[in-house]
């Protein structure tokens, strides 16, 4: 092969692994869009005011309203767990941890990272979910289970994350700080995490992110009522757990598919409104 | 007398309080003892999901198919599958996350950066949505191993590809312009200079895709997976069992009887995460 056929050639590949990626985005959002027409067309605004979701019964009801709130209020409550422990978690390991034991701990971390939901599930369902029965909780499977679950999910994830954007502000910055007399934990949450809030903020984002999108654990553990739960020991489904529970045993075109379809649409749209918040706390942090 | 002694360990006390050095010391105990009833937390969660399933490892658990209603027999299918499904999509994801890893390091294109950005935060189920809409209904695929690396290649190309990148990227200015100072082509920079050096990342990423192609459900169940096979797989385009989706299936929908085999499930999934991870690691740590 001669030296400019080779060229073309390589340049011939990576353009089209340019253009696998950028079509699989906009084929994505085409699919989700094309699939889920016939819902919009049909139930029409009903899939966003009602609470109503009955999509087996005889008229079925196709009301997701209660599926996105609950979507949401497991990504805020989530959130609100995970992140001031990570955030305390990883103050500890960048101010005080030795370098050993900082690395041993964010192995363990990497590890959790690896472990797949359904594990996770499992394990709380086999080992957890039986405790709320001798406490005399109705419902074995709730919102307080899920967020546990949850929580062992994504600790990982913002621990690292703000972790490193902790080690990424310069030295000097803290010594400056402590010439100033101010005390470790002083400079490390006043000082230090200030200059690295914006990559925090990053955390936070891809955290709520990869809670939203979650589905085995919410599926599993959260217990699968259609209706936005009271108390934290309610059970709940969220609109990740309909899609993966309901597909399989539904007729592929029918108007039931077609409205989880349109689920998958709102979800997809709140994780490119998450990555792109991600991305314009990064990009104004740059400048 | 009594007066005074309360008096005088009031204000050591007080003093001790205030002492920043004091204070300093007092947070640092806290947050060592949080961070460490955590790390306490995780390792427990490792050690549940691992050891009450290993006793019921045993020749027949690895070599027969599930019998009698999930309640007997094995896992084979479920492995054979994950393993297939699992090597299939890194045949596909690994080339072409490396290439297109290459455009965004190499290439200063902002909208590629953001298409790959937007995709690694799409979530797992959505991905399953489109598997099963495009690959499985409009191709014609049906619930099959096919469709199913399809969809998981996808969804770990974003992984791969900005691996690529962090570690291409990072590769000083000076070298590629030493190669071109001889008269290299930029294709020829990539591919023969930039490539060879970032190979051993590539390795590392391949094992972290590993992990994550294994574990993930979601996808699985609207694409490739079926509950039940009676058929061990005979073509690309044969539905499968998979570990991950049958535990999924023993958890949702199996009594007390199908337990142990769910907890069999578990402590193979967690210990092939365990060890993709440690070599991953091990590659990682060989390149530092």
């Amino acid at each position: 092969m001669n030296r400019s056929t080779k060229d073309t050639l390589r340049k011939t590949l990576l353009t089209v692994s340019s253009l696998i990626a950028i079509s699989a985005v906009f084929g994505i959002y085409i699919y989700l869009i094309k699939e889920s027409y016939s819902a919009f067309q049909q139930v029409g605004a009903e899939l966003f005011v009602s609470d109503q979701w009955y999509p087996v019964w005889d008229p079925p009801e196709f009301g997701m309203r209660a599926m996105i709130i609950n979507s949401l209020m497991v990504t805020l409550l989530g959130s609100l767990i995970v992140v001031p422990f990570s955030y305390l978690i990883a103050i500890y390991l960048h101010g005080y941890a030795k370098p050993r034991e900082k690395e041993m701990i964010r192995r363990i971390f990497e590890y959790l990272a690896g472990v797949p939901s359904v594990v996770i599930a499992f394990v709380l369902l086999a080992f957890v979910s039986p405790l709320f029965a001798q406490v005399g909780i109705y419902s074995p499977q709730n919102l307080l289970l899920a967020l546990v679950g949850l929580f062992f999910l994504t600790i990982p994830i913002c621990t690292t994350l703000i972790l490193e954007s902790l080690d990424s502000v310069p030295k000097q910055v803290e010594e400056a700080s402590a010439a100033l007399g101010a005390i470790e934990f002083r400079t490390y949450t006043r000082v230090t995490s200030k200059a690295a809030l914006p990559g925090i903020m990053n955390a936070i984002v891809l955290t709520a992110n990869r809670i939203v999108g979650e589905t085995i654990v919410v599926l599993l553990l959260g217990g699968g009522a259609a209706m936005i739960p009271q108390k934290l020991t309610d059970p709940m489904k969220t609109l990740t757990a309909a899609i993966a529970s309901e597909m399989p045993e539904t007729a592929k075109g029918s108007l039931h598919y077609s409205s989880l379809f349109a689920a998958g649409l709102v979800l997809i749209l709140f994780s490119t409104l998450f990555e792109v918040v991600s991305i314009a706390i990064l990009r104004r942090n740059k400048r | 007398m009594n007066e005074n002694t309360n008096f005088s360990q009031e204000v050591t006390k007080r003093a001790r309080k205030s002492n920043p050095v004091n204070k300093g010391m007092r947070s640092k105990v806290t947050l060592r003892v949080i961070t460490y009833i955590f790390a306490a937390l995780i390792l427990s969660l490792f050690l549940l999901a691992l050891i009450p399933g290993i006793r019921y490892w045993n020749l027949d658990f690895f070599t027969q198919a599930p019998s009698n209603g999930m309640t007997s027999g094995g896992i084979f299918p479920a492995l054979l599958g994950s393993i297939l499904l699992t090597l299939l999509s890194l045949a596909i994801a690994i080339p072409l996350g490396m290439l297109l890893g290459i455009v965004l390091s190499e290439y200063n294109l902002e909208y590629i950066r953001f298409v790959v950005t937007i995709l690694s935060g799409i979530p797992s189920v959505v991905y399953g949505l489109f598997g099963l809409g495009l690959f499985c209904i409009t191709l014609g695929m049906r619930t099959s191993i096919l469709a199913g690396a399809l969809t998981l290649a996808l969804m770990v190309l974003p992984v791969i590809s900005s691996s690529v990148y962090e570690t291409m990227y990072a590769i000083p200015r000076e070298l590629r312009e030493a190669a071109y100072a001889l008269g290299a082509r930029k294709s020829e920079v990539i591919f023969e200079m930039l490539v060879p050096s970032v190979k051993r990342s590539i390795l590392t990423v391949s094992f972290v895709a590993a992990g994550r192609a294994i574990g993930e459900t979601a996808p699985l169940i609207l694409t490739a997976a079926v509950f039940y096979a009676t058929n061990l797989p005979t073509s690309l385009l044969s539905p499968v069992m998979t570990l991950p989706t049958h535990l999924y299936f023993l958890s949702a929908s199996y009594g007390k009887n199908a337990r142990w085999m769910a907890q069999g499930t578990t402590s193979v999934l967690i210990l092939f995460v365990i060890v993709v991870y440690t070599i991953a690691f091990a590659f990682r740590r060989e390149k530092k």
